[in-house]
């Protein structure tokens, strides 16, 4: 066979660019938002910890808690039924960068860690050099659980930056983050127990307490904002310049993961958002349950006012940032997600997140996610979850899906998601994450239902079940179990075969 | 001409020192070990042993550190004082003061973990100047009483046996928070 001559050669390399240059234009080649072969773009997961969905107007809460929402879910499709796999930072984040439900992961308990074996599954190693990979968690927990990807990020603020002070003593020992986080940050400096440390943590507590004291009291009439766990405070508005100077300098394209701490508790808006839900609108009273903290109806009507406000300021914020973003042309260059790592509980005696239920406020988060050039919203219904985001953002960037995920596609980007797949979230903060589960919630919802198992706890003496139709009854409170309605059979056989399927001792991959 | 500082008349000896380090090393140790232990449980769920191995040479590097200023603070008090106050009775006062320092202390540390962040009880603290200024009174007053200067020298002495667990602990935690952190 004759070797090409150089005409042959010249008109093959005309041929061959050309047809990469119309490609793009071809509709077969990208569907409206398909993300493959977008290596190009930017990825930005923006978190808000503690956000539940159940209380955004742009999901039809009834206060005006987040019209910058709105009007980002102008260009961008809304997941109304997505779900975090665990009702706290710790799983929540875990499952969200790494596409492994918490059974897998094993990061289960309150300051608990990705199994060492998996922890290499991640986004950040994941994605290839070709992205400046880029993580900020303002929450300490989370940013522990970031230490265990390190290898895969090339950028790692601590969660200290842009705060006003902080004493948060792990950062001192950036080559042994989680052995120094574990025994100061939450033993010998202890900020919820008694300090292990009789000299330097008792210090260090009269000392933060003392400094933090009347700080921005007239901006923050209820206090700086911090985590309620650690020596950091922080002014929103400054938090948000920090973010918005690095997404504006950052080395494109880049994958960028920020996890911004409010709207958690404490609740602590700006002085211009305190007092603009006190029109006496309130929420349904709802019965308390077995696993009852014993807040009155007051304590947690008010700890709702409270929590809105914060989230009002918090999307306040957000509406800053995403103007910064749209006039600065990182947005158009960018696929945005917009979403949280966990609920919050505010109702039946229950105020926060560290309790074992799951009702719809703890584990519905927002998820909103807009791709470059996207000028329409979208609504999309069907059930999803945190796990799916992995996928979804590999997908994004032309990498193969690997089969340890346990996520799917997003739907509008290229899933082929049915309606009723079950989507889980389960509880075990308690027991042992090496082991079995033997103290734990499960919960599924599939289609319109949601069924919750408790199992192993002392209020019950054997598994106990709730189930609800989220479809007639989104405020779950007509449990369809004590009807004895034909579809709990149903379901309680499914989710006890997916229990006993997963509930098993970790075994090193 | 001025007159020199003897160091040496000002401070006391070596042996006088060790069990007054042994008493405040005992106690701090004591109080982070008992914490330990009821942490230790819910580290068993989610940390590996080699984990927590790693969070105990954080802790008793630290104590270590810490009885080290303690003492060092004694010793300060030490030379200020007039001899016959501090140094002649010193392993007994500072014994008696070492224990009733620190037992403040740990009262302030269940009071602060008893506390939510938006209530920690400021006023508390600020009355630690004060309570400092007693415990010392005490310290110094007691031992001249005769049978409670025997009994905290005594005690004390007693006290000494731990240091040949808790010196070695300290040097190999230091080894090991090197270790994790230079390579």
């Amino acid at each position: 066979m004759p070797s090409p001559s150089r005409r042959d050669f010249l008109k093959i390399a005309a041929v061959t660019s050309a047809s990469l240059a119309l490609s793009r234009y071809l509709p077969w080649k990208q569907p409206s938002h398909s993300l493959e072969g977008s290596s190009d773009r930017n990825v930005i997961i923006l978190v808000f910890d503690a956000m539940s969905a159940r209380h955004l107007s742009v999901y039809g809460y009834p206060r005006k808690t987040t019209p910058n929402f709105e009007r980002f879910a102008g260009r961008a499709n809304v997941y109304h039924a997505h779900y975090s796999p665990g009702n706290y930072t710790v799983p929540g984040v875990s499952s969200l960068l790494t596409g492994l439900h918490p059974w897998t992961h094993r990061a289960v308990n309150l300051s608990g860690l990705v199994a060492r074996d998996l922890a290499d599954r991640n986004i950040f190693e994941r994605l290839d050099a070709r992205y400046h990979r880029f993580a900020f968690s303002q929450n300490v927990w989370a940013t522990n659980i970031l230490t265990q990807f390190e290898n895969g990020i090339d950028e790692f603020l601590p969660s200290s930056a842009f705060s006003q002070f902080s004493m948060v003593a792990s950062e001192a020992f950036p080559n042994d983050p989680r052995s120094a986080h574990q025994a100061y940050d939450d033993f010998m400096f202890d900020f919820i127990d008694s300090p292990a440390s009789l000299g330097f943590g008792l210090a260090e507590r009269f000392y933060f307490e003392q400094k933090k004291k009347r700080m921005f009291e007239r901006k923050y009439p209820r206090g700086i904002p911090q985590p309620r766990n650690y020596p950091l405070v922080y002014k929103l508005d400054q938090v948000f310049d920090g973010i918005i100077e690095t997404l504006e300098t950052l080395e494109q394209p880049f994958f960028a993961y920020i996890h911004v701490f409010s709207p958690h508790a404490p609740y602590r808006a700006r002085r211009d958002f305190v007092g603009i839900f006190d029109n006496g609108w309130n929420p349904t009273p709802k019965p308390e349950h077995v696993f009852s903290e014993g807040e009155t109806e007051e304590t947690v009507q008010k700890n709702r006012i409270w929590y809105d406000e914060y989230i009002a300021n918090v999307d306040d914020e957000f509406g800053r940032l995403l103007d910064s973003l749209e006039k600065s042309g990182v947005l158009g260059k960018s696929y945005l997600m917009v979403t949280s790592d966990h609920g919050e509980l505010i109702e039946r005696g229950v105020k926060g997140h560290v309790t074992p239920l799951m009702y719809e406020p703890l584990v519905n988060i927002p998820l909103l996610v807009s791709t470059p050039g996207q000028v329409e919203g979208k609504q999309i219904h069907t059930p999803t979850s945190s796990v799916d985001i992995l996928p979804t953002i590999l997908k994004a960037a032309g990498h193969e899906i690997p089969t340890w995920v346990e996520g799917q596609l997003l739907p509008e980007f290229g899933s082929t998601t049915a309606e009723d797949r079950p989507i889980y979230m389960m509880d075990a903060k308690s027991g042992s994450s090496f082991g079995k589960f033997s103290t734990a919630t499960f919960a599924m919802r599939k289609g319109k239902y949601k069924i919750i198992l408790y199992r192993g706890y002392k209020a019950y003496e054997e598994d106990a079940f709730e189930v609800y139709n989220l479809e007639n009854d989104p405020e779950e409170l007509d449990d369809l179990v004590l009807k004895n309605d034909p579809v709990v059979v149903e379901l309680k056989s499914e989710l006890l075969k997916k229990f006993d399927e997963v509930n098993k001792a970790h075994v090193s991959a | 001409m001025q007159k020199s500082i003897n160091f040496r008349n000002r401070l006391p000896e070596f042996p006088q020192i060790v069990p007054v380090f042994a008493v405040i090393s005992f106690v701090v140790f004591g109080w982070t070990t008992f914490r330990f232990a009821q942490k230790l449980p819910s580290w068993l769920n989610y940390l590996r042993m080699d984990e927590i191995v790693s969070i105990y040479a954080y802790t008793v590097l630290t104590n270590f550190v810490e009885s080290i200023i303690a003492i060092l603070l004694l010793l300060g008090l030490v030379f200020i004082l007039p001899r016959r106050f501090f140094l002649d009775r010193f392993v007994a006062s500072g014994a008696l003061i070492s224990f009733l320092g620190i037992g403040y202390l740990i009262y302030l540390a269940l009071i602060s973990g008893e506390s939510k962040s938006s209530q920690f009880p400021l006023e508390v603290f600020y009355w630690f100047p004060i309570i400092a200024v007693i415990i010392l009174l005490i310290g110094l007053a007691l031992p001249l009483v005769h049978p409670v200067r025997k009994f905290f020298e005594m005690l004390s002495d007693r006290f000494t046996v731990f240091l040949y667990l808790q010196i070695p602990l300290g040097i190999l935690g230091a080894i090991i928070v090197l270790a994790n952190n230079l390579f």
